[in-house]
């Protein structure tokens, strides 16, 4: 092997100076020719690169780097207004300001950092670096006072302005840090959890959340004139605080005065004094609310943006976004939330150009509901236990021997209820009304709210076991199918089964009524008036044995038991387990077929007749039962009811003649007549002390057909002394069903279907009977029943951020 | 007869046209250089890649490409003055020079040094303040320490022994643990590269370097387990974004990803001016005007452009290598080959990193970014290598022309003077 020898130091210093050595050998200029080549050949790969990103990847880079430059700025939309049958406005958007502050501001570091940053600028920059730690913090110290003045200046006008103490903005600050810290804290553990996951280097510089970068909202809703101040301060304070545009839900009719007649209520009550109650939260559940924040669920109904199965993006103007947006609720700002919703703008500026592409906001459309808003205030003040009528008084349980009996709960619980009031012709819902609601619960007690949630909406979602208010349409059934004749009479010995007296027996045949029957009563067979007049049972179970359980029962979901009545107030939602489901609207229960099958199988007697008296596995709403009713009236059409006028005529909508026989209806209502004008009807008259009667319903001009019903209720658990235990299980604490129809005197047509309920309130007639009284005074004030005598509007009481 | 003669206007005007004409000539020979001498190639790419950086830096940072106009006349003044010494002077001063440097290397990470004149930035101590102006102390160390590293294989070592190689590399490791200190990595991974080159040029046997190379490429992966977490990450975006994951692009890989998209939008021949300023600004591409000046550059010129910067740092660098192989000063030949190698090495990662194929680190492309100790420096290399050029080969480059290059003709000739 050929070692080439290169020249040594020593060959080297023989030379005297460096201007005389040998050029350098080809050795030398070899090695460097190599060291050229390492030079060359780092060009060539950089350049290699090079050429392959502006060649190859150019045209799909250059794309995403030109989007870059498109600067999207979307534009809000306005909500729909939400309007009664009358015009009158139940929520509208106005616009409205947020005070928002950043989250440096809420931590308090931004006054530090506006400090250094002018006290930098004071000093100069180079000054400011040949300070040491002590001269620095001299000089900060007037730059922190001066933006901590300008911070108290802005929450002391804010406070001032909006009547919030300091202490509850400062609380809402400590409020936004927490928050923001608890929330960052999650995404970094989320984060690192995924690092490590991946193999990566979990110790990383956590990256600040959105929530640290984006303003957070200090005071919502501030009207102009304050805005106004407010943006003077906060321009002051780049940074820390801004004035956000923003629109604000407002539901004038949220809180209401209702001036209480009293002169026909029933007992104590009475009184020529009206009382004058604010009312809050009468469209709590049929008008709704808003949240201000997106769920899962939201996201997936419709997002704002969505990837097709190509990876192109398309965008829903209308859809939520994550971060703030405003979500229907309750009530029809739910159900109607996409006519209400309305669509987005958006302004396409391309920062290079200038050029600008805008598509301007879609507001959403109004909705206009059945509701009379006015009447809805009526109900809801006879709803309200204020007025004494949805509160437990001791004609309720009822005397002995003029000595008052213990009911199942103490005299004064209120008790929460709901009614509805639909028009016959039309199917309108013109009111519907539960108690309590969530905005009137504020002051309710915790045993209160533990009894009765106050976000339960009674009138369409509560659902209740229907008791005897299902027996006219029993005998309609029965009629129709043919196993009885419209003019059969029917014997009651107290019990069904003979020779059973202990089970299935007539409500009047037990200790309290003297063990009775209304055979006895009566003298002989009752006919149906007396039979529904009576409420007997005895008629039913019979006519429920002849019926068989599957007939009834397809029955029953003719007249809408069972079903969601489509009122315009639900909305399908898809379930967890992808199913679909009607949230906002109940469809009750109605035994299913494996069930009647089940029974049969069994040899259970007992169960299918009891179906015939509207207790079993029955439940239905307010809302089905008083549609039901409307549905009678009709002679036997059955319309869905109708929340949400949209300008189509009876003709196109659905509706489904039940074919009943004319007769058999006039017979039915009938029996509902006497059951409110004749002394033996249930729904007659009230004892209201020992030995005074007074009538149930009696409303001057107007004709009424009614029905009681008490059904049996599951246990109510309650805690007497307030101290958090439930203290005692009650379980004779009847729902009570008043339902009937209202007409004018003067043509005798019944105009109005009422469905009124009372949780635990035990006897139909005794608790639920006053209020359709009350509702149906309320008709007549509003003039729904023909006469109207001229009163005192009901008027939305201002509140205080409604100014301008 | 008149005392005064009137100077007649076209006397004063060939006087002028003389003075002129030989003024370079007197130049030369007062400072004992040739004009003729391949010192044009590096001063003539240097040149222009100082004009490209300053219209890219403008691009993006029109206020800094003013201050960059002058670090450059700065830069060309001290380059200037670096051709003024003889070599031999300069290569006595070497080891002073390099002494020099490392002092302030040291003020940079002693402790008790007040924060008035040594003011860390991204949480590196790098920067020595001297009022009005900012001084960069590593990148005076790195020429300093080429002129030291050469003035010392000139005169000391037997490099072709392994006692003899141990020195240099025990005098490189000085200013870089002090470099690597403040902390700045992508500096310090400029010397060793260096270093060899040099030691490859002065007789090192290849064998060592060949070893040396081979025990840097097995230790450099095998020190990722011990490496700070933010340079972990910074390797593994870049194995993410080559393998085309954009797993980190929202983090540690975001600078390399823009800086990938700017270029590639350049596309053949880049964007007009505000066009690719909007680009560059929207694309919040960090650092744009400094270490990632390249893809400002890319974006605005597109592959012509980005081929011409790459080809002009290789002109410099081959030109330096070119002084290196025809200078007759050994010190010079060492010096020059440092200067080329070490600004070729950092370029090549400068670009390699921009272009998305190393880790990102700090480091800056020679000429190019903006930046005026870093500019300075350069420049004074550069004054240095046409001292060297200008000096030793004149003889040798007068016949240049004619025999296309000297690499191969050899032998000393009488001197022109």
């Amino acid at each position: 092997m050929l070692v080439r020898r290169y020249p040594r130091e020593s060959d080297v210093r023989r030379t005297t100076s460096n201007e005389s050595i040998p050029a350098p050998q080809r050795t030398v200029r070899l090695r460097i020719l190599f060291l050229a080549g390492c030079v060359f050949l780092g060009a060539v790969v950089v350049s290699g690169r090079l050429a392959w990103l502006t060649l190859v990847r150019s045209e799909e880079l250059s794309l995403r780097a030109v989007e870059r430059l498109d600067v999207e700025r979307y534009l809000p939309s306005w909500r729909g207004r939400i309007l009664d049958r009358k015009g009158r406005v139940l929520a509208e958007d106005v616009p409205s300001y947020d005070i928002a502050v950043t989250y440096p501001f809420a931590t308090g570091e931004w006054v530090e950092r506006k400090a250094v940053e002018s006290a930098r600028r004071e000093a100069g920059k180079a000054a400011w670096r040949q300070m040491d730690a002590a001269a620095r913090e001299a000089a900060l110290a007037r730059h922190v006072e001066h933006w901590r003045a300008r911070e108290s200046e802005l929450m002391r006008a804010l406070s001032a302005a909006m009547g919030t103490s300091e202490r509850d903005l400062e609380a809402r600050l400590a409020e936004i840090v927490s928050t923001t810290e608890r929330r960052a804290s999650a995404v970094w553990a989320r984060q690192r959890q995924r690092r490590i996951e991946q193999g990566e280097p979990a110790d990383r510089a956590p990256e600040p959340i959105r929530e640290m970068v984006e303003p957070h909202v200090l005071v919502e809703g501030v009207p102009d004139a304050v805005a106004f101040e407010m943006r003077r301060l906060a321009d002051a304070m780049p940074g820390g605080v801004e004035v956000v545009d923003s629109t604000r839900r407002r539901y004038p009719w949220s809180s209401i005065e209702v001036e209480v007649d009293r002169s026909a209520l029933p007992g104590h009550l009475r009184s020529s004094q009206p009382m004058t109650l604010r009312i809050d939260g009468a469209f709590d559940f049929v008008v709704g609310a808003m949240r201000n924040e997106v769920w899962q669920e939201d996201l997936e109904r419709r997002p704002f943006e969505r990837r097709d199965a190509q990876g192109v993006l398309d965008v829903d103007l209308g859809g939520y976004r994550a971060s703030r947006d405003a979500v229907g609720a309750r009530g029809v700002e739910r159900s109607a939330e996409d006519a209400l919703r309305g669509l987005r703008g958006f302004v396409r500026r391309r920062v290079d150009t200038g050029s600008e592409e805008r598509v301007e906001p879609v507001p959403g459309r109004d909705v206009t509901l059945s509701i009379d808003a006015s009447l809805q205030a009526r109900v809801q003040a006879a709803l309200d236990p204020r007025t004494g009528l949805a509160q437990v008084q001791q004609w309720h349980a009822g005397w002995r021997d003029g000595q008052p009996r213990k009911g199942p709960l103490p005299v004064g619980t209120p008790l929460a209820a709901a009614a509805v009031v639909i028009d016959v012709e039309s199917g309108d819902v013109l009111a519907m009304a539960s108690t309590p609601t969530p905005s009137g619960a504020v002051d309710l007690s915790d045993a209160d709210r533990a009894r009765s949630d106050p976000f339960i909406d009674r009138a369409a979602g509560g659902i209740y076991p229907p008791g005897s208010i299902l027996k006219p349409i029993v005998y309609l059934a029965a009629v129709k199918e043919g196993v009885c004749r419209e003019d059969e009479a029917f014997a009651c010995n107290g019990h069904y089964f003979p020779g059973q007296p202990e089970v299935a027996r007539c409500w009047i045949y037990r200790p309290q009524y003297g063990m009775t029957t209304h055979s006895q009563k009566v003298g002989g067979p009752l006919g149906i008036e007396q039979s529904l007049a009576r409420s007997c049972n005895i008629t039913f179970y019979t006519l429920a044995g002849r019926l068989g359980s599957r007939r009834m029962t397809a029955w029953y979901r003719d007249f809408g038991l069972g079903v969601a009545p489509g009122s315009g107030l639900g909305r399908e939602s898809l379930a967890a387990n992808g199913a679909t489901r009607v949230v906002g609207e109940a469809a009750g229960s109605i035994p299913s077929t494996e069930l009647l099958e089940r029974l049969d199988a069994r040899g259970d007697a007992f169960t299918p007749i009891l179906l015939g008296i509207g207790q079993g596995p029955l439940a239905w709403s307010p809302l089905q039962a008083a549609n039901a009713y409307a549905a009678m009236a009709r002679g036997g059409v059955w319309m869905p009811p109708r929340l949400i006028l949209d300008g189509a005529g009876p003709e196109q909508r659905p509706s489904r003649d039940l074919e009943l026989s004319d007769s058999a209806i006039a017979r039915a209502l009938e029996g509902l007549r006497r059951s409110v004008a004749e002394s033996y009807g249930t729904g007659h008259h009230v004892e209201v002390s020992p030995g005074v009667q007074e009538p149930t319903v009696s409303v001057p001009g107007v004709k009424l057909w009614g029905k009681t019903g008490t059904a049996q209720s599951g246990a109510l658990r309650v805690d007497i002394d307030e101290d958090g235990q439930v203290d005692s299980t009650i379980t004779d604490a009847d729902h009570a069903w008043f339902v009937g129809l209202a007409g004018n005197e003067r043509d005798g047509q019944p105009r109005v279907a009422i469905a009124v309920l009372v949780e635990h309130g035990g006897g139909g007639g005794r608790t639920a009977g006053p209020i359709a009284a009350a509702v149906i005074r309320a008709l007549v004030a509003e003039g729904h029943l023909g006469s109207s005598r001229a009163r005192r509007p009901i008027r939305p009481v201002q509140s205080q951020g409604d100014a301008g | 007869m008149s005392s005064i003669t009137p100077v007649r206007p076209s006397a004063v005007g060939e006087w002028t046209l003389f003075a002129w004409m030989r003024l370079p000539q007197l130049v030369a020979r007062q400072l004992g250089i040739s004009w003729m001498s391949a010192g044009w190639i590096p001063v003539a790419a240097a040149l222009a890649l100082t004009a490209i950086g300053i219209a890219a830096i403008d691009t993006t940072q029109p206020a800094y490409a003013a201050r960059q106009l002058a670090y450059a006349a700065v830069g060309l003044v001290m380059g200037g003055l670096c051709v003024v010494p003889p070599s031999g002077r300069i290569e006595r001063w070497s080891p002073w020079l390099f002494g020099l440097t490392l002092l302030s290397l040291v003020a940079l990470i002693m402790p008790g040094v007040p924060e008035s004149i040594v003011r860390p930035r991204n949480g590196s101590r790098c920067w020595i303040d001297l009022g009005p102006i900012d001084v960069q102390p590593a990148e005076f160390a790195k020429l300093a320490w080429i002129m030291a590293t050469a003035w010392w294989l000139r005169r000391a070592a037997d490099v072709q022994t392994v006692a003899g190689l141990a020195l240099p590399f025990a005098i490189t490791a000085v200013p870089v643990v002090m470099i690597l200190a403040q902390p700045d990595l992508g500096t310090a991974l400029l010397f060793f590269p260096t270093l060899l080159a040099m030691l490859l040029a002065q007789g090192a046997r290849k064998a060592h370097i060949a070893l040396v190379v081979a025990i840097a490429a097995v230790l450099g992966p095998a020190s990722y387990p011990v490496l700070k977490p933010h340079q972990r990450a910074r390797i593994d975006a870049l194995i993410a974004q080559v393998q085309g994951s954009d797993r980190y692009v929202r983090s540690i890989g975001f600078q390399g990803d823009r800086a990938v998209t700017l270029i590639a939008s350049g596309g053949v021949l880049g964007h007009g001016k505000s066009q690719a300023s909007a680009l560059v600004r929207h694309n919040a591409l960090p650092e744009e005007h400094n270490d990632m000046i390249f893809a400002v550059a890319a974006c605005r010129w597109g592959l012509a452009g980005g081929i011409a910067i790459v080809a002009l740092q290789g002109i410099y660098a081959l030109g330096a290598l070119w002084i290196a192989a025809v200078t007759r000063s050994r010190y010079g030949r060492l010096a020059a080959t440092g200067i080329g190698i070490m600004c070729a090495w950092q370029a090549t990662v400068n670009l390699g990193m921009t272009v998305g194929l190393l880790p990102i680190t700090g480091l800056t492309l020679p000429f190019v970014s903006a930046g005026g100790s870093s500019m300075v420096a350069a420049w004074m290399a550069t004054g240095i290598l046409f001292g060297i050029a200008a000096r030793q080969s004149r003889e040798v480059t007068s016949g240049m022309g004619a025999t296309g290059g000297s690499l191969v003709s050899g032998g000393p000739r009488g001197s022109l003077a």
